[in-house]
């Protein structure tokens, strides 16, 4: 549920932030007519999402609940007894940890799923440190000399032989190879002009 | 003489048949891969489509979504992991095949039933498509722009496990196509880096959003199968195989009209097809029992299928810009980049070129068929593609991914956007989001926005008012009535299963 609640939250959160790009503007106000027509479609979906998938009316309840324990925990002045009758399924003092773990705490298919993510983020992180050095150098160093070393790295470091030196002799020529076929397409056959750098 | 006979010549060019050639080959291989759809490996493509003449471009491109759909099926036979979401059904008959030792059998039937499916899905779109675009003639401003809509409604709400998550995902998609210059004011709009300068250039958008998440997933943990079964080939005749499914008769019947009406569905695609001839064969079958087991009826019946879509797909596509799968979705992005827009004027002005293209996909079938049958004969060596380490597909596909993109327009600006939109996607997807609508609403963005402004001033001077312009009319009121209905009935479906699963 509140990995849920968190995609209908940010969905929402996105379009209002679309929307407010497209209305914050100093000149040309009419050309984003289109932009903020989408976006308030966004809201819109984004709303249906909050309360379909976020459930949202299961969370108003929820912090109803809090909000209620809250107060008439902390209050002399209400008759809890009343609040009872009327409140019938809060108990004023032990319900508050209910209600909030039952408003916050992610349940267990949450749990697992977000556990999962974790673990792929942990392994997608040296692919996103090879994927920005690579990009950022490429125009300075060399297109096709940056290509080589970033195959090179992805392939070491994702390789399932260990020691990953083991098989680095097979790697260094299936990245040359590569590399080489695609030189012989991209610079020999179509032409490509590469941006200048220090290598090729 | 009808159009397609008369630019049936223009196929067998030396330089287009051989694209066509190596595309078919290309695309088998490419589909073989387990881990490269269909989709990807047309995005990838389109780069290079780009430097020749657009019908030698869009002769490869069909080529390839053909082979690559059939190809799907040769892991999914030998291996029992589908090459590509079409052949899902595939593997339900084609592998237990294989394993009692008949997996040159099984092949032959799939590229056999794929040939005679994909043929009458070719001869569909070769007969529906002209007078579907004498139709579209008529369509205004306000047509065009509910037909755009329509598109990014369908595939978000039948294409994706979510119908709410696919259409906010198309709207988003919508909005992306926004940033750059208006196409009335000529304003350059959510200009905030200089990467965006211009716009997203569509390409950029369909390399990173179909190949970047499936690369980064190629190299999160624990994902396939394990523990592939290796087993010896024996050897069939291709006359027995073609009488054994043309024995079969029921169950091609059965995949090629279903694949030709799923085809035609806007957002269904080749696995919808696949699963639903498969059950309706297993249901009309007097064996029952046997499907699942190897039966061959179940590989004919997924595979005429799965192939019967490509052409079918096709039109809605080429008559409204409504692609009916996600890889005609990327085509549509390889008809623009080459100036051809979707339409009735299409078949009038670039006449030449689309008839060519369709022709090449009917002559596309029977290499698909030919090739695949000797891919079969050899399968022992195309194991070898199968089994290519995953890191390596990886890193192959990120170079070329940069290199395909920056050489569309030699802009490095397009290779951070393609990345950018990749690894964004990729964790979208973690939490439900599908790329198909995103990449749809990119694409028809600059249509339905061209086509909302034109009727914005044409309605502001009727006596109507703009509200009537786009709301009036029996084409208007049926276009708007089919993107609600699309949506009610896929809300309706995604609640039942809902319920069933609680």
């Amino acid at each position: 549920m509140l990995k849920k609640r968190i995609i209908a939250v940010g969905s929402l959160l996105l379009s209002l932030l679309l929307l407010s790009l497209g209305s914050n503007v100093e000149v040309g106000q009419k050309a984003y007519f289109f932009p903020n027509l989408i976006s308030y479609f966004l809201i819109g979906f984004s709303c249906i999402l909050v309360i379909v998938e976020g459930k949202l009316f299961s969370w108003i309840i929820d912090t109803k609940n809090i909000f209620v324990s809250f107060m008439f925990s902390n209050s002399n002045k209400v008759d809890s007894t009343v609040a009872n009758k009327r409140y019938r399924n809060i108990s004023p003092y032990s319900s508050l940890y209910t209600s909030i773990s039952r408003a916050v705490s992610p349940e267990e298919e949450s749990l697992i799923a977000l556990r999962r993510l974790r673990d792929e983020f942990s392994a997608l992180i040296p692919m996103l440190v090879i994927l920005i050095l690579y990009l950022n150098f490429a125009e300075y160093v060399g297109l096709y000399t940056t290509s080589l070393i970033a195959f090179l790295l992805i392939v070491i470091t994702y390789t399932d032989s260990r020691p990953r030196s083991k098989k680095l002799k097979k790697n260094i020529m299936v990245a040359v190879i590569f590399i080489g076929v695609i030189y012989l397409v991209f610079a020999v056959l179509l032409r490509l002009q590469t941006p200048n750098a220090l290598l090729i | 003489m009808p159009d397609f006979i008369t630019y049936m010549l223009e196929v067998f060019t030396a330089w287009n048949f051989t694209i066509l050639v190596l595309g078919t080959i290309g695309g088998l291989i490419l589909g073989a891969t387990p881990g490269l759809s269909p989709t990807m490996a047309v995005a990838l493509l389109i780069p290079f489509t780009f430097h020749m003449e657009p019908a030698s471009g869009l002769i490869l491109l069909g080529a390839a979504y053909t082979s690559t759909v059939a190809g799907g099926a040769v892991s999914a036979i030998l291996l029992s992991i589908p090459g590509a979401p079409a052949n899902i059904a595939t593997t339900l008959d084609g592998h237990p095949l294989a394993k009692q030792g008949r997996a040159t059998a099984a092949l032959h039937y799939c590229f056999i039933s794929s040939f005679i499916g994909g043929v009458l899905g070719v001869l569909v779109l070769i007969f529906f498509t002209p007078t579907l675009s004498q139709w579209a003639l008529d369509f205004g401003p306000s047509h065009l722009f509910w037909v755009a809509i329509l598109g990014v409604t369908i595939i978000g709400s039948l294409g994706s496990g979510s119908v709410i998550k696919g259409l906010l995902s198309g709207f988003v998609g919508l909005w992306i196509s926004t940033i750059g210059y208006d196409p009335v004011l000529g304003v350059e709009r959510f200009y905030y880096t200089e990467h965006v300068a211009g716009g997203i250039n569509i390409i950029a958008a369909l390399v990173g959003l179909f190949a970047i998440p499936q690369v980064l997933s190629m190299i999160t943990p624990n994902k396939g199968p394990e523990g592939v079964t290796k087993f010896a080939m024996e050897s069939q005749s291709i006359l027995t195989s073609v009488i054994e499914t043309l024995q079969r008769w029921k169950a091609l019947t059965i995949g090629s009209i279903v694949g030709i009406f799923v085809g035609l569905i806007p957002g269904a695609g080749g696995q919808i097809a696949g699963l639903v001839a498969y059950d309706q064969t297993r249901k009309m079958s007097a064996n029952k029992e046997k499907f699942g087991k190897g039966e061959p009826a179940g590989v004919i019946a997924a595979e005429s299928a799965n192939n019967a879509t490509v052409g079918p797909s096709l039109v809605p596509l080429l008559t409204l810009s409504v692609p009916g799968s996600p890889t005609a979705a990327v085509l549509l992005g390889g008809l623009l980049i080459h100036g051809l827009f979707p339409g009735p004027s299409l078949f009038t002005d670039h006449a030449p070129i689309v008839w060519t293209f369709i022709d090449s996909l009917l002559v596309g079938q029977l290499l698909m068929c030919v090739f695949g049958i000797m891919i079969s004969r050899y399968s022992r060596y195309s194991r070898f593609v199968m089994d290519i380490p995953e890191f390596y597909m990886a890193a192959a596909i990120t170079v070329l991914a940069v290199f395909g993109t920056y050489s569309v327009q030699n802009n490095f600006s397009d290779v951070m956007v393609m990345m950018t939109l990749g690894v964004t996607m990729f964790f979208a997807s973690k939490i439900g989001f599908s790329p198909s609508p995103v990449v749809l609403g990119i694409i028809l963005g600059p249509i339905a926005e061209t086509n909302f402004l034109q009727g914005q001033l044409i309605g502001s001077v009727s006596d109507g008012g703009v509200f009537s312009y786009f709301f009036a009319g029996p084409l208007n009121i049926t276009l708007v009535a089919i993107v609600v209905l699309s949506i009610v009935y896929s809300a309706y479906s995604e609640i039942k299963v809902r319920k069933i699963k609680v």
